[in-house]
């Protein structure tokens, strides 16, 4: 048996829907350790119908726990609190946000911001999905310069890619096509 | 990758947004409570609250001694949120106004998600606000401190007809589905009886 296309739809709405709102029901339910199953149960839904999730939602650690997997609830099963850490070596401290879980006791920092002691206004905003990379960077080159980014954000642009890619097919068709012909030969 | 092929992510993308999020349970879509009317609310804050800051500042006032309460401190707020009876700080029962600028540039999302539960969640009455665009620079300036993380949280007895005025332009705000984990407290009651004044003199004869 197989449905229509607004039938296929309607039911990826509802199926999803469901799944959703049983992630949220659980914290009432006095079963906090079914969370990770019903979440995981949720991921794999949207990853069969191929859709892509609002950050805000997919985000590691801020919607839902990174260890268990329980929808955060502020005053129910989360503490959140702004910590800062003195890096003494580049004399600039990270704000970053604590979230501990109050289920599983586990703790995670999003959002890290580095503050520049001298001139506290100048915030260098980032989110946490590039909180890895930042490290990365620290450890690298402490200093990225203004150009150096300007290149990369030009590189990185649709058009280019795509003409990158053309060339590259070219390339490609080309030498098969020489190879071929020595073959031939 | 061709634009046909953008072009289907992108609609799937909405589809979801719309599937996920405006789910009347979970109600993500209206997260943050819509004002009515923007203009004027966001000039009634500045008349009767920035302005008033501004002048006790520029009067030298210490802090303590301010008629009305002012913190711009993320952990600050959380914890003033947190405890229905602080001790007897007249922050307790005064209204709560949390002003947030969740539009502005330099203020990350990630930092401000919980805000909207956790004032739907606090024990005590709180009104959220979300500002318009360009309203943290005002309020930079007005209260010269560096509101990092873009909310402000202010209290006092004379706030309480600003934010009634407020209250009416504001969306109540509908999470259903934390409804049934918010805290209530236990209807104890104390039941009134007698005890003898006097201990029982007999015992004390006996030894």
């Amino acid at each position: 048996m197989s449905m229509n296309r607004s039938q296929a739809e309607k039911f990826k709405d509802i199926h999803l829907n469901h799944k959703y709102n049983l992630i949220h029901m659980l914290p009432s339910t006095e079963v906090p350790a079914l969370s990770g199953f019903y979440l995981k149960s949720f991921y794999n839904g949207t990853k069969r119908y191929r859709l892509r999730l609002p950050e805000s939602i997919v985000e590691p650690d801020s919607k839902f726990c990174g260890n268990c997997g329980a929808v955060r609830i502020p005053l129910f099963n989360t503490d959140m609190s702004i910590t800062e850490s003195n890096n003494e070596a580049t004399s600039e401290s990270t704000r970053t946000l604590q979230y501990t879980c109050l289920h599983c006791k586990n703790q995670a920092q999003v959002a890290p911001v580095r503050v520049q002691k001298q001139t506290p206004v100048n915030v260098k905003q980032s989110v946490g999905a590039k909180e890895e990379e930042q490290k990365q960077d620290k450890v690298n080159k402490k200093t990225s310069s203004a150009r150096e980014r300007a290149k990369k954000r030009k590189k990185s642009t649709l058009s280019d890619m795509l003409s990158q890619k053309n060339e590259e097919k070219k390339s490609k068709s080309f030498s098969l096509s020489l190879e071929s012909m020595i073959q031939n030969d | 990758m061709s634009l046909k092929n953008l072009d289907k992510q992108y609609a799937q993308r909405r589809q979801t947004y719309r599937a996920v999020l405006d789910n009347p349970f979970t109600n993500e879509g209206s997260l943050w409570p819509h004002v009515k009317d923007q203009q004027q609310v966001w000039e009634l804050i500045q008349t009767i609250l920035l302005a008033r800051c501004r002048a006790l500042a520029d009067a030298e006032v210490p802090a303590p001694e301010w008629p009305l309460g002012i913190t711009t401190s993320f952990n600050e707020i959380v914890t003033l949120l947190q405890h229905e009876n602080d001790d007897n700080d007249q922050s307790n029962r005064s209204p709560l106004l949390l002003l947030v600028c969740n539009k502005d540039h330099g203020v990350s999302s990630v930092v401000l998600q919980q805000i909207p539960l956790l004032a739907y969640m606090s024990p005590r009455k709180v009104t959220l606000v979300q500002l318009p665009r360009g309203a943290l620079a005002t309020i930079q300036t007005q209260l010269k401190s560096d509101c990092t993380e873009g909310l402000l949280l202010a209290w006092g007895d004379e706030l309480q007809s600003l934010v009634n005025q407020i209250t009416a332009k504001i969306d109540q705000p509908q999470l259903p589905w934390l409804d049934q984990v918010k805290f209530e407290p236990t209807a104890l009651k104390l039941l009134k009886t007698t005890a003898p004044l006097k201990k029982p003199v007999e015992k004390a004869g006996k030894k």
